[in-house]
């Protein structure tokens, strides 16, 4: 399947008639006549029917990705030979690519049919573990039949099924069971029943203090011991207030239980309060994993490769990068592991991706090269590995976590002044209420505490990343960095690459036989050409003359010139690889040697779908929308149009410069995949390249997309306004809420019941709030 | 009165019962595969 720049974009969302794919559900272009919108879905499609697993159809929903990557997505299954588990019958797997129940039911339903003897699945971390008899299972079939299915499978980074939010999710339960129990045990008194003498109310409010002190052993043990740490390490952190008012209010309510004080009992409260925590707590640890396993599967060091030159050029993942092996770099790729630079060039590396710091230092022929390292110079290096692929050297370069970074300033401010005007109104409290009534002072101290339990705050914002991560993750967008989010906000233009941005990563060769007809010295230029880039025209012509057999040239050097091409010169001349002028639709790449043309070789282009749709989404959100590109004019204009952007919009030859020109007028979202958007990157406020871009600028980028579609990006604007909507909005209710309830506290007038109440109703409305605005 | 407190305790087992139920399905990783389990009901019989 080829979308050509040619055919308008089309809207991935079927309009009324319009032809849907048999297998997404999404329109279908105008080119295929097959009734699929792709390749990929017409692969699947087939796989199902073949399968007998028709019934995933009535299972999925209306519309699901559709699988227009699905060919780049193979990847090796290569480690399953020296994984432990595959001959002990036993794997704990990462998956990608489970978007709903049918997803879960076909791969279900492939596992008992090859014969395998327990399988689970889990959809929401994107987990699969297989249990088997190795004499009996062919594990690797297995895995290479979801791997047509379009599931890419490798080994969980994080060991056997361990789940950190496992232990949350067993306190929350048992601290459910007892709040629902305490609160029908408190029922009877807030009726009417007399708290004076009697077998029942005895056996009434000595349950409930039995079951509380289970509860908060238990499941507040969780807070206790991270305020304490908190503490230890003179950090304001949220758990401190959390752990004070729930040690306050269960020490309270024991003493009035002691001295039969009624009015100063709030022991469903604290079952409430609890399991709120707990719940929010939960839902942040969870999204937390499924965030962290996202990123590992989509972006991690298991899917970037290098170019192996021996015995003849090709891809090796890094994880196979050993000792002594031939690398060959391309400008602006990271060397995977501590390596000797060959030949007779000195070449300059940078290891601002590990340090954070930019320390551009030269490296002479036979020096070595750190891992991780980055070559800044033009031209590729050939280097020869002194040590295997060790990941732990590399970690600075995976993804970060993200923490309260996503959070406003003034929030995340606000959470941390928090815990000390909790604890000065509570003295005040104690201080005011001492001289005329000890008593009555202490039950101020400890409602004051009771009722600034951040109950509305700690299940507010994990519910709101939460769902914010989920509307992501259907997009496709993973976001890489802390505070993208929260930057979004500033942004005021919107700058599109457009090769490998607007269009999926891999070209294709139009026509094969355009490189059998080369002669062998010509072709032995391109292959010198083309491997010292990773531009998809020159990645296009790389991969087709990889797999022709042509062995990478020793003989000549490249040097590649942002946005304009490689030179390479040998032997013969000086050739130079770059854009064709000739003037059709299609993308044209030109080789010459010494200033005469060679040969011209005619690429197709995918364009991802939803353009128009989506530019005009971006400019009623009030951004503006521009394209910039190193392409010639024509090629501009058209995509311009087939976007919907005026002649204006739209620059044409742009050289790297010119592009972070255009990126630091005005505060910018800029997306772009190669070396020539490196510059424009780095001045972007926010920053994003695909997720098949796997070497040059991913790992410096904000948020990383994989989607057929161009509609995720006005989902993101979408989605960081609804979580500053939904944040704000949490943030003035529970001051509010606080500032009042705090005053009847400080006055004497608060009460069990009253606390009984607002507290559940709190925590319903801020998570009410939170679904509405962040739901789509 | 007395049954009143009887019918206490018997919630009380009742509830740890639950709990109990519910450790048990959270250790057996029930909890991780849920959509897995829901479709249960649509298999053919063997």
């Amino acid at each position: 399947m080829s979308l050509t720049a040619q055919a308008p974009p089309l809207p991935v969302r079927p309009s009324a008639g319009a032809a849907v794919c048999l297998h997404c559900g999404n329109a279908v272009p105008r080119s295929r006549g097959d009734g699929y919108c792709c390749a990929g879905c017409l692969a699947v499609h087939r796989l199902l029917s073949e399968a007998g697993l028709d019934g995933y159809y009535q299972l999925r929903p209306r519309h699901i990705r559709p699988l227009l990557d699905y060919f780049e997505r193979r990847a090796s299954l290569d480690w399953l030979d020296a994984h432990p588990g595959a001959q002990a019958g036993q794997l704990n797997l990462a998956v990608e690519g489970i978007q709903c129940a049918a997803c879960v039911w076909a791969i279900d339903k492939l596992a008992r049919r090859d014969g395998l003897v327990r399988l689970g699945v889990n959809s929401a971390l994107g987990q699969l573990s297989l249990r088997f008899d190795p004499e009996r299972f062919d594990v690797r079939g297995y895995l290479e039949t979801l791997a047509d299915f379009g599931y890419r499978v490798r080994p969980s980074e994080d060991g056997a099924g361990a789940d950190p939010s496992r232990g949350l999710l067993l306190r929350l339960g048992v601290c459910a069971a007892i709040t629902l129990n305490t609160m029908s045990f408190s029922l009877p008194f807030y009726l009417g029943l007399s708290e004076a003498g009697g077998d029942l109310q005895a056996w009434l409010r000595g349950l409930s203090l039995v079951l509380t002190t289970v509860a908060v052993g238990y499941g507040g043990s969780y807070f206790f011991g991270r305020a304490w740490r908190a503490l230890r390490h003179g950090i304001a952190h949220f758990d401190i207030p959390v752990a004070i008012g729930l040690a306050a209010a269960y020490a309270g309510s024991l003493w009035a239980f002691a001295h039969g004080r009624a009015d100063a009992m709030y022991l469903d409260s604290v079952n409430v309060f609890l399991t709120f925590m707990l719940l929010g707590r939960f839902l942040q640890e969870r999204t937390l994993l499924a965030n962290r396993r996202r990123l590992l599967t989509s972006d991690a060091f298991s899917h970037a490769t290098v170019t192996a030159l021996d015995p003849q050029p090709r891809e090796v993942p890094w994880a196979k990068v050993g000792a002594g092996q031939r690398l060959l770099l391309q400008p602006g790729s990271l060397c995977p592991a501590e390596a000797r630079l060959d030949g007779d060039r000195t070449l300059e590396f940078d290891l601002a991706s590990l340090t954070g710091e930019r320390q551009p230092s030269a490296v002479g022929a036979g020096d070595t090269v750190r891992a991780g390292a980055r070559l800044l110079s033009r031209a590729p290096a050939r280097v020869t590995t002194l040590r295997g692929f060790d990941a732990s050297a590399l970690a600075a370069l995976l993804p970060q976590e993200r923490g309260h970074e996503d959070l406003p300033v003034l929030w995340r401010w606000s959470v941390k002044v928090y815990v000390f005007v909790v604890l000065i109104a509570a003295t005040a409290g104690l201080i005011g209420w001492w001289p005329h009534d000890p008593q009555r002072a202490a039950q101020v101290f400890i409602s004051v505490l009771v009722v600034t339990c951040p109950c509305g705050l700690g299940i507010a914002v994990p519910l709101a990343r939460t769902l914010a991560d989920q509307r992501l993750a259907r997009s496709g967008v993973t976001l890489r960095q802390p505070g993208v989010l929260d930057r979004l906000r500033a942004v005021r233009q919107v700058w599109l690459d457009k090769t490998g941005t607007l269009t999926l990563a891999d070209l294709e060769l139009a026509d094969g036989r355009q490189l059998d007809a080369l002669a062998t010295g010509e072709r032995r230029a391109l292959m010198g050409a083309a491997g010292a880039s990773r531009h998809p025209v020159s990645r296009a012509l790389y991969h087709e003359l990889a797999a022709r057999g042509e062995p990478y040239p020793d003989d000549g050097a490249a040097e590649e010139i942002p946005g304009e091409g490689v030179r390479y010169v040998d032997a013969a001349g000086t050739w130079f690889l770059g854009r064709s002028m000739h003037a059709d639709g299609r993308a044209w790449a030109a080789l010459g040697r010494n200033g005469l043309a060679v040969a011209t070789f005619g690429l197709v282009e995918r364009v991802l779908m939803d353009g128009p749709q989506s530019v005009q989404r971006l400019r009623d959100l009030g951004l503006g929308v521009g394209l910039l590109s190193g392409d010639r004019s024509s090629r501009v204009d058209d995509m311009a149009r087939g976007l919907g952007l005026t002649p204006d919009e739209a620059r044409a030859a742009c050289s790297p410069q010119d592009k972070a020109d255009r990126v630091a007028d005005r505060p910018s979202l800029m997306l772009g995949d190669g070396l020539n958007d490196a510059p424009a990157l780095g001045l972007a406020v926010v920053s994003g390249s695909p997720a098949w871009e796997r070497s040059a600028v991913a790992d410096q980028s904000d948020l990383s997309f994989a989607s057929g579609s161009l509609a995720w990006l006005p989902e993101l604007f979408d989605t960081a306004r609804a979580l500053h909507r939904a944040l704000w909005g949490n943030l003035i209710f529970a001051w509010s809420y606080n500032i009042v309830l705090v005053g009847l506290a400080l006055s004497g007038r608060f009460s069990p019941l009253l606390c009984a109440l607002t507290m559940p109703t709190s925590s319903l409305i801020v998570s009410a709030a939170t679904t509405r605005a962040l739901r789509r | 009165m007395n049954v009143l407190i009887a019918l206490i305790f018997l919630s009380v087992i009742l509830a740890a019962l639950a709990v109990a139920f519910f450790v048990y399905s959270v250790r057996n990783e029930d909890m991780d595969h849920s959509l897995q389990l829901s479709l249960k009901p649509l298999e053919d019989d063997p």
